[in-house]
């Protein structure tokens, strides 16, 4: 340090530090130097510029050479000026200072003012003098001496007495303090003053760069030591911007010289690049690079590592690490581009090289920050796989060629050999270059370094795309398993945005990879899908359309089949259920109309498709009905209550488009936007709004879920499909039906579409499934059913009917050797086939026939008549059917052909039957009557008293009736008993020839006359006539015509009381003689009450029991009561008889005979 | 000046890509699309951190940022620079411009601000087309035309 002129660029690093001369007594200054150099950083000295700029706080360090009078420094030297200059003198003798000092400062001072310097200071050191304090006024020192010879205005604070700190140091303090102070504002007042000059000498430098004279190189070095006096002042941020001045001047420059002429000095950077050592980011001043440019020997990858490394160096000391990094990038990016702009020339790989170290020496500087390293690594990356390329180490490329081993030497060589450190990018790059696996080594570690550090911050599609480069790498290396991982993440994503181009590209490579590792599924598959990229040219698209025949011919043939999806060649466009008339009845045919667009660039043969048919299972098996009964129509069907929503049928829909499947784009939905008027207080509006009603709705995101990994639709394994088979599929828009039997009933729903291109291919979607498009199948069962041929006539029982048994065959199939036994009640009968015979069993054979055919069987049925009189006749067949588990039950009613009604008539002691028969059935049938008989048991005979013609009577539902009358005639003798009576009629149809019986039996009982009562009318005495209101009397005479055992008899006058008034008793008890047939007469008064012909008060006739009265015990009855006689037994005879009663005798008459 | 220009959707989907100039083996329209590809990641980055800038409190010049739609350089590489903008409906509008060819290398970030200006005026009027379904790839002629009209202007 104490060197007169040791040249600061000798120094290690080169510090800049002031420069202050030090002049008078050096020896006293040299005792002084080292605290005065240790207390000048210690503090900071606020540092006011002209010119309004900032005022910053600085800390200073000095360093002191001993002044020169012959050396003069030019003001534009800024590093090697001396920025202040001090004169140091201990003088206390003022004689001396007369004699010899002043002397000594003015040739000093005349030096100063001659070489314009205006920064001095004169130090005067004292040693401290207790006597001098002591006194009150001090002396003239020398200081006021120097002072009052010197000083002119202003400049009476550059001279500072200070007590000598080496000698009194307690003492000394405050005046040391001072002198230091004096010291840092004058070197900084200093400073500000020369910048001031060097900033304006720059200024109008630089305003000659275009002259042709002007050199960039001298500029540069100029306004570099303005840089590195504010990196000394601890102005980093204030010195980067000086070297970022440099910077773009010499860019646009570069820049520049493409469009105009280039300046001569910039021939020195059209050099030959010799050097391409790594930059070295440390905080010293790269001196050998600064000694290029200032000897004009630096090329351009000096110039920029110099400038770069000055750069970070200004970044790293304020601590900006991540700045370094972005810096280096774009460093890198303008350097190769001015590189091609200059045209330096180099060899091959130079650049890349030093482009390499760049990147990776920048990356051990900011290693703290993971944001930047990713670029770096992968521009690193790249690079080396520039060199990689150049020197032959690629994998998969041939061995080096002795030229490229040449290059190898050549750019290790220019790489320099600085260090040795191992960890050193330039050894790592050295050895990588050296040989290939080395060379794949770090390649591949910077790779994933670079990858793995992009995903870290989120650049997702930058690692995709280093997966690309590496999926390149790895296939090259022969490792293609792991290429494909890469490739198949990379397209992945490119996929799901939309980047259809780079989507396709990615496939270009993948199929290459499949191709090389034999994987023929993922070979053919994407050859499919790349024929079917519109993206692709269509000789690219032809091509592998004809990879994908011929591996499908080829490689596929032991394989079963390989999948992909639909969506690959295929666009589904819409799809539809055809409607079937019946519905969807199993075992009949339902269709599906598919439409899709083809991609394939030509015809593909689509040797099976079909389409899964998912079943619902929750839906409970109930629903098919089969019909048993005849009186049920099938068809109409419970839907099944309780299943939800989702699965019921009636949601779903047979026909979609896929395009409605898409969500609704929520920009086109009309934003429901108000416009408001808010008002104040004082009705004055304060705002006008507009707003939205339902932000949410619109500005919901739409993009959730985006980084789903497709799950490649699983290929149907369902029961159910539809299918289709050997269908040409042209380029463009094809239409296809899938066709189903359903075999069993159900809901079903449509879901996974498998198109089997080529039997090899299996193209599956899946996007039906999120579909409603269903439908429901059932089952429509074979059906039986008995009925009659003329539905609206009732069944008549006696009489034959055609009826007929239909079989309706519903969606299924009847085979051959079916059969139906039929089995009627009793007394019913059945015939099949016209000359048959009537049975209660049958069998009757079915032909086969075809789904929905019905056939008619004729049957004819006969219910045999009971001689019964009931009014319903019931009857039942059982049916036996094979698709039926259990007999079917058919009732039948019939109604009998005629009801019959007898009377029994008596006249005297003669009987007779009356029988009528009428027909009650609903519809109208005549029936022809003959032979009609009544036959008797036991000893009674009938005699016929009907007409001979009968054979002509008619009996009609219409109401018309026929009746039948005979007399019964008994043997007297034979005692009277019940009597069993059978009426049989022969009848038939009036158009038919067949005639049937009707039987009807009845009994007889108690039909033998047994008294006969007969009454007489006789006016009363004294009058022939009977008038009203004249008492006359009636006789009655009860006499026995037949044995019987009742003798006691009351007899009971019955008179309607409105014609007829009995006087005295009109009820007694007559006692029959019964050994003689001599009537018993009464004679009874009564009073007829009305004129004209009365019929004769009736008599009733009973049985009398009297009352128990000798054996009490016997007979619980005490009381006579009264039995009646059966309407035979007695016969009153006069019953019809009538009397003429005259009106009453006129009273005038009477007075007059009075 | 600008050697390709991309419309990108707000679900990161192109809606339009328009490139001019030679097709070489290392500047093609594939190449161009990887860049503008990789672009969106940068661009993300800086819509994600103008977004976290607006979060914090010191907002008004966080706020003057976020409304500045031009993005500036994203990124870089050896042979192209590329630019983003971004519209507040987050169209993502992206401009490359070749280092190598002379105009492109000493283009001004100003320019770039004002060609995709204009890009984001014409893909406005292109969008205004009642017959245009947002979200739709822009397939208008005039649209194409005039935006390789606006990258030529500049070369």
């Amino acid at each position: 340090m104490k060197g007169v002129d040791s040249p600061p660029t000798s120094k290690e690093g080169m510090t800049n530090k002031p420069i202050v001369t030090c002049a008078g007594d050096w020896n006293l200054f040299c005792s002084l130097e080292a605290p005065l150099v240790a207390a000048i950083p210690q503090d900071s000295c606020e540092w006011r510029r002209s010119f309004g700029r900032i005022t910053k706080f600085v800390y200073l360090e000095a360093s002191f050479v001993k002044y020169n009078k012959d050396k003069v420094h030019s003001e534009l030297n800024l590093l090697k000026r001396p920025i202040l200059h001090i004169y140091w003198t201990d003088c206390v003798d003022i004689e001396y200072y007369k004699t010899t000092l002043r002397e000594d400062i003015e040739g000093w001072f005349k030096q100063l003012e001659k070489n314009n310097i205006t920064d001095w200071m004169i130090v005067l050191v004292e040693t401290y003098d207790i006597r001098k304090t002591n006194k009150l006024l001090p002396r003239t020192t020398v200081l006021d001496k120097i002072k009052g010879d010197f000083a002119v205005k202003q400049t009476e604070d550059r001279f500072i007495s200070v007590i000598n700190p080496i000698k009194s140091e307690a003492r000394s303090a405050e005046s040391w303090r001072a002198l230091v102070a004096k010291l840092r504002h004058l070197v900084l007042v200093s400073y500000n003053k020369t910048l001031n000059k060097f900033e304006e000498y720059m200024r109008e430098q630089r305003e000659k760069r275009n002259d042709p004279e002007w050199d960039f190189c001298k500029y540069f070095i100029l306004q570099e030591q303005l840089a590195f006096v504010l990196e000394m002042l601890g102005l980093y941020e204030e010195a980067l911007v000086q070297y970022d001045e440099l910077d773009a001047l010499f860019s646009q420059f570069v820049l520049n010289s493409n469009i105009t002429e280039s300046p001569k000095w910039l021939d020195t950077f059209k050099q030959q690049i010799t050097s391409w050592q790594a930059i070295r980011l440390i905080p010293t001043v790269p001196l050998h690079l600064r000694e290029l440019i200032i000897k004009r020997k630096a090329s351009l990858l000096d110039f920029r590592s110099y400038l770069f490394q000055r750069q970070s160096a200004m970044l790293l000391l304020t601590e900006k690490p991540e700045e370094v990094a972005s810096r280096c990038i774009s460093t890198v990016h303008n350097t190769l581009v001015e590189l091609s702009l200059l045209g330096a020339p180099s060899i091959e790989g130079a650049a890349a090289s030093w482009a390499h170290l760049a990147c990776v020496e920048t990356l051990r500087v900011c290693e703290a920050c993971t944001d930047m390293q990713a670029p770096l690594l992968h521009n690193a990356k790249d690079k080396l796989h520039e060199l990689g390329k150049l020197c032959g180490l690629l994998p998969g490329s041939p061995e080096p060629t002795s030229e490229q081993l040449h290059l190898v030497v050549m750019l290790s060589a220019g790489m320099g050999d600085t260090e040795t450190n191992n960890k050193s990018p330039t050894v790592r790059l050295k050895e990588a270059l050296c040989s290939s696996t080395a060379f794949q080594q770090y390649y591949l570690e910077l790779a994933e370094l670079a990858m793995g550090t992009y995903k870290h911050i989120g650049r997702l599609r930058f690692a995709r795309q280093i997966g690309r480069d590496l999926a390149a790498f790895y296939s090259e290396l022969g490792e293609t398993s792991k290429a494909v991982v890469f490739l198949v993440d990379a397209l992945r994503s490119y996929e799901e945005q939309g980047w259809n181009e780079l989507a396709a590209q990615t496939r270009l490579e993948l199929v290459a990879a499949a191709k090389k590792m034999n994987d023929y599924d993922r070979y053919t598959t994407l050859s499919a899908r790349i024929a079917s990229t519109v993206e692709l040219e269509i000789l690219v698209r032809n091509f592998y359309f004809e990879e994908m025949i011929k591996s499908i011919k080829q490689n596929l043939t032991e394989k079963e089949s390989v999948q992909t999806e639909l969506n690959d060649c295929f666009h589904l466009i819409a799809t539809s259920l055809l409607p079937s008339e019946r519905g969807y009845i199993t075992d009949s045919k339902v269709q599906c109309r598919v439409v899709i667009e083809s991609f394939l660039p030509r015809d593909v043969v689509c040797t099976r498709g079909s389409i899964c048919l998912d079943s619902e299972s929750q839906i409970d098996k109930k629903t098919p009905v089969k019909n048993n009964k005849t009186d049920v129509s099938v068809g109409t069907q419970a839907s099944p209550k309780k299943s939800s929503d989702d699965i019921d049928p009636s949601n779903f829909v047979t026909s979609i488009r896929l395009d409605e499947l898409k969500p609704k784009n929520p920009l086109l939905d009309p934003m429901h936007i108000t416009s408001k008027l808010h008002y104040k207080e004082d009705k004055s509006l304060q705002k006008a709004t507009i707003e939205c009603q339902n932000p949410k709705m619109i500005l919901k995101r739409s993009d959730s879920g985006k980084y789903r990994k497709p799950v490649p639709p699983a290929r149907p394994n369902c029961e159910m499909c539809l299918f289709c088979d050997n269908i040409t599929i042209k380029p463009g828009v094809n239409e296809i039906i899938f066709e189903c039997l359903p075999k069993k009933c159900g809901i079903f729903r449509v879901g996974v579409m498998c198109l089997s291109v080529e039997g090899k291919i299996e193209f599956i979607s899946d996007v039906l499934l999120s579909t409603k498009l269903g439908f429901e199948v059932v089952t429509q069962g074979v059906t039986v059913y008995l009925n009659k041929v003329e539905p609206k006539k009732d069944l008549v029982a006696g009489l034959e009917h055609d009826m007929e048994l239909v079989v309706t065959n519903g969606s299924s199939r009847l085979q051959e050797n079916t059969t139906i036994h039929l089995r009627a009640s009793t007394g019913l009968h059945l015939r099949y086939g016209v000359n048959s015979l009537l049975s209660r069993e049958l069998t009757i054979p079915v032909d086969a026939s075809e789904p929905f055919h019905t056939t008619k069987i004729p049957l004819r049925l006969f219910a045999v008549l009971m001689p019964k009189r009931e009014k319903n006749i019931e009857h039942t067949v059982w049916l036996t059917c094979p698709w039926l588990d259990s007999v079917m039950e058919v009732p039948l009613h019939f109604s009998p052909p005629m009801i019959s009604a007898w009377k029994l008539l008596t006249s005297n002691t003669r009987k007779f039957v009356h029988i009528t028969l009428k027909s009650t059935v609903g519809h109208l049938v005549q029936l022809v009557l003959s032979e009609p008989k009544l036959e008797c048991d036991g000893n009674t005979t009938v005699s016929d008293l009907n007409p001979k013609a009968s054979g002509n009577l008619k009996v009609s539902s219409d109401g018309t009736t026929a009746s039948f009358m005979w007399e019964l005639l008994k043997d007297p003798l034979v005692k009277a008993g019940p009597m069993k009576a059978t009426f049989t009629v022969q009848y038939r149809l009036e158009n038919e020839d067949i005639s049937r019986t009707f039987t009807c039996p009845f009994d007889v009982q108690d039909c033998t006359t047994l008294f006969v009562i007969r009454t007489k009318l006789e006016p009363g005495k004294g009058s022939d006539f009977c008038r009203a209101s004249q008492v006359c009397c009636l006789h009655l005479s009860v006499q026995r015509v037949n044995e019987t055992e009742y003798t006691s008899l009351m007899y009971e006058v019955l008179a309607d009381q409105t014609t007829w008034a009995v006087l005295g008793r009109t009820a007694g008890v007559i006692t029959m003689d019964s050994s003689t047939g001599e009537p018993q007469n009464v004679t009874l008064d009564v009073m007829p009450l009305v004129a004209g012909y009365l019929p004769l008060p009736t008599v009733r006739l009973s049985k009398y029991i009297a009352a128990n009265t000798k054996d009490l015990k016997k007979d619980i009855s005490t009381h006579p009561r009264l039995e009646p006689f059966s309407p035979g037994q007695v016969y009153h005879a006069g019953k019809t008889k009538q009397v003429h009663v005259l009106a009453p005798a006129p009273k005038e008459h009477l007075d007059i005979t009075v | 000046m600008a050697v390709c220009v991309a419309v990108i959707g707000k679900d990161n989907s192109p809606l339009y890509i328009g490139g001019i100039g030679t097709d070489s083996s290392t500047d093609n329209e594939l190449s161009r699309q990887w860049l503008v590809h990789t672009a969106l990641d940068a661009l993300e980055e800086r819509l994600v951190s103008s977004n976290t800038n607006a979060g914090n409190a010191p907002a008004n010049a966080a706020r003057t940022d976020l409304r500045d739609l031009y993005l500036g350089l994203l990124y870089s590489t050896d042979t192209h620079k590329i630019y983003g903008y971004v519209t507040n409906t987050r169209i993502k509008l992206v401009l490359v411009t070749s280092s190598t060819s002379p105009s492109g290398s000493n283009i001004r970030d100003a320019e770039v601000r004002t060609a995709l200006r204009r890009l984001h005026a014409l893909y406005a009027d292109a969008i205004c087309n009642p017959f245009h379904l947002p979200g739709d790839q822009i397939t208008s002629s005039k649209f194409d035309k005039q935006v390789k009209n606006l990258m030529l202007n500049n070369v």
